[in-house]
């Protein structure tokens, strides 16, 4: 049903999800955050051209999360193991995607290092060096936010512990009726396919459901930022995003023959110390 | 003469014929004579001929013992064959769910979560973390135990019950775990928020939370699958288990491996 529901729509070209992904990706990486960056480096930028590239780069999240969608609905297996995504990337997926929770972590960051500098008065946050080259409106765009966003924002996290645990179980339980069904009949294979075919509708009903997720914890995120602070959240995501396909920390991850479960301890101490 | 109570049930089962025949020594022998008959005393006439024959009886009774032990010990050693290949069965998962525990790289940390041996529909279908999910292989015991026809089903679903709860708790907070890994990774990776830190550092660090929670889930799938083999089920039951199992895992691995050359990835481009 769900299937039929998302490829009603007239198909005018066919595109393998993965080519689709690395055209999405070079868009992202070679234009919208690179536009992104420049409105916010601008000191002569308006408000309103720069709501032109939230807007752009908040439409370029959606498209990507429709298309998964359909990606889901046409194989939701290798969206949940998707050949798309790098060794460096996998095991920060998600029900085929970022974890929903990851969003609004970002969120309140931003919110922890605007209040943890006021404190201090000192700007020694992440983003320090940058606030120095901003226009005002951009470095401020954090400073004293006001307790109707940190209160709406407790919101966006609440609904979001409701929902994240619920989608998980969801998936728990569509493999436990998988051997529910074949455990009794193992022998008969059409049994088993079909009950496999019977989750696989499940979990399509999952993934969509986890997208959705993310869509809308996105467009509450910008709801509920000025333009100033939605720009410099966004930013923050698309170079997430892209430093996942950064060519040389990829080929240092890929070379990299260090194990990482041998003298913990010791690596511990050594970072901690640093 | 007064029939005794079991005598018309013993007639129930009996044809008449049969049953006269099977009366008759009873009618025939008197009660005394018919007992010192049973217990066979021997003559007085002879000591020594007594001494043979309770040697003879001894020695006779002596065979039927050591062939009554002979069997039980071919039974015995059946049972300790059958152990040994319970233990050697347990010992390959061991062994396959213990490769996390092994040196591992970074760039194995997404093999170990997304192994390219399994069809991405069979991975889909019943892994968790990278193999199969402990409390499925626990609900697909507890829906084989029926046509296994298990010694004490009762007590197997009661056991099942609560072994189930206890590995699902175990699996959320190793959720929970990974959960928070893949939630904070956008503070903590090099490219992430915190971009002024040392690169190495954080993406090691960061590679070497996501492997622990994997070793937890391995360990958690290797103490679900004792715990079912030893404490739940008894010896031949855990047998017949394993063996439905490891038939389970190729019927859907061999369904799965087919879904993948059927299904192909087909969307429509959009234009962003």
């Amino acid at each position: 049903m769900l299937k039929s529901a998302l490829f009603g729509r007239k198909k005018t070209a066919a595109t393998p999800f993965a080519e689709f992904y690395n055209n999405w990706f070079q868009t992202l990486s070679s234009t919208l955050l690179p536009q992104l960056r420049c409105a916010l480096s601008s000191l002569a930028a308006p408000p309103a051209l720069l709501s032109i590239h939230v807007e752009a780069m908040h439409h370029h999240l959606q498209s990507y999360y429709n298309a998964l969608d359909e990606a889901a609905a046409a194989d939701v297996a290798l969206c949940l193991c998707p050949d798309w995504r790098n060794s460096l990337e996998k095991p920060f997926l998600w029900l085929a995607d970022l974890h929903p929770y990851l969003f609004t972590n970002l969120l309140r960051s931003f919110l922890n290092d605007q209040s943890s500098s006021s404190s201090s008065d000192a700007d020694s946050s992440a983003g320090g060096d940058d606030q120095e080259t901003q226009p005002w409106p951009v470095a401020a765009a954090w400073r004293s936010p006001s307790k109707v966003l940190t209160m709406r924002v407790d919101q966006i996290e609440c609904g979001l512990r409701l929902m994240a645990p619920a989608l998980a179980a969801r998936g728990r339980e569509a493999q436990a009726n998988l051997v529910r069904d074949v455990g009794a009949e193992w022998e008969g294979k059409e049994g088993v396919r079909a009950a496999v075919e019977a989750e696989m509708e499940e979990l399509v009903g999952v993934v969509v459901d986890a997208n959705r997720l993310r869509r809308s914890v996105l467009a509450d995120v910008l709801s509920v930022t000025n333009v100033y602070q939605a720009a410099l959240f966004l930013e923050a995501v698309a170079t997430f995003l892209v430093g996942f396909r950064d060519e040389d920390l990829l080929q240092e991850f890929e070379d990299c023959e260090r194990p990482i479960n041998i003298n913990i301890n010791i690596n511990i101490n050594i970072n901690s110390t640093e | 003469m007064r029939r005794t109570a079991s005598q018309p049930l013993l007639r129930h089962f009996l044809e008449d014929d049969e049953f006269v025949e099977h009366l008759k020594p009873f009618r025939d022998v008197d009660p005394l004579t018919r007992q010192l008959s049973c217990i066979s005393l021997p003559k007085r006439d002879s000591k020594k001929s007594c001494e043979e024959f309770w040697c003879e009886k001894y020695g006779a009774w002596r065979q039927e013992q050591r062939s009554g032990a002979a069997k039980l010990k071919k039974q015995l050693k059946a049972r300790w064959a059958i152990q040994k290949l319970i233990d050697e069965q347990l010992g390959r998962y061991k062994a396959h769910y213990g490769r996390a525990m092994g040196p591992t790289k970074m760039s194995d940390v997404a093999e170990l979560l997304m192994p390219k041996w399994a069809p991405p529909h069979e991975a889909a279908a019943v892994f968790w973390l990278g193999d199969w999910r402990p409390s499925t292989v626990l609900e697909l015991l507890r829906s084989i135990a029926r046509s296994l026809d298990v010694w004490d089903p009762v007590g197997v679903e009661r056991a099942l019950s609560h072994l189930i709860n206890d590995v699902r708790n175990e699996e959320a907070v190793i959720d929970e775990e990974m959960t928070e890994v893949q939630s904070n990774c956008v503070l903590h990776l090099p490219f992430g928020r915190a971009q002024n830190d040392p690169n190495w550092p954080g993406l090691r660090s960061e590679f070497r939370k996501v492997h622990r929670v994997i070793v937890k889930a391995q360990n958690l799938r290797i103490k679900a699958l004792e715990m079912v083999v030893k404490k739940v089920l008894n010896q031949s039951d855990a047998a017949e288990f394993l063996v439905a199992y490891m038939g389970i895992q190729d019927v859907i691995n061999e369904i799965t491996t087919k879904f993948k050359t059927r299904n192909a990835v087909l969307v429509p481009l959009k234009n962003s």
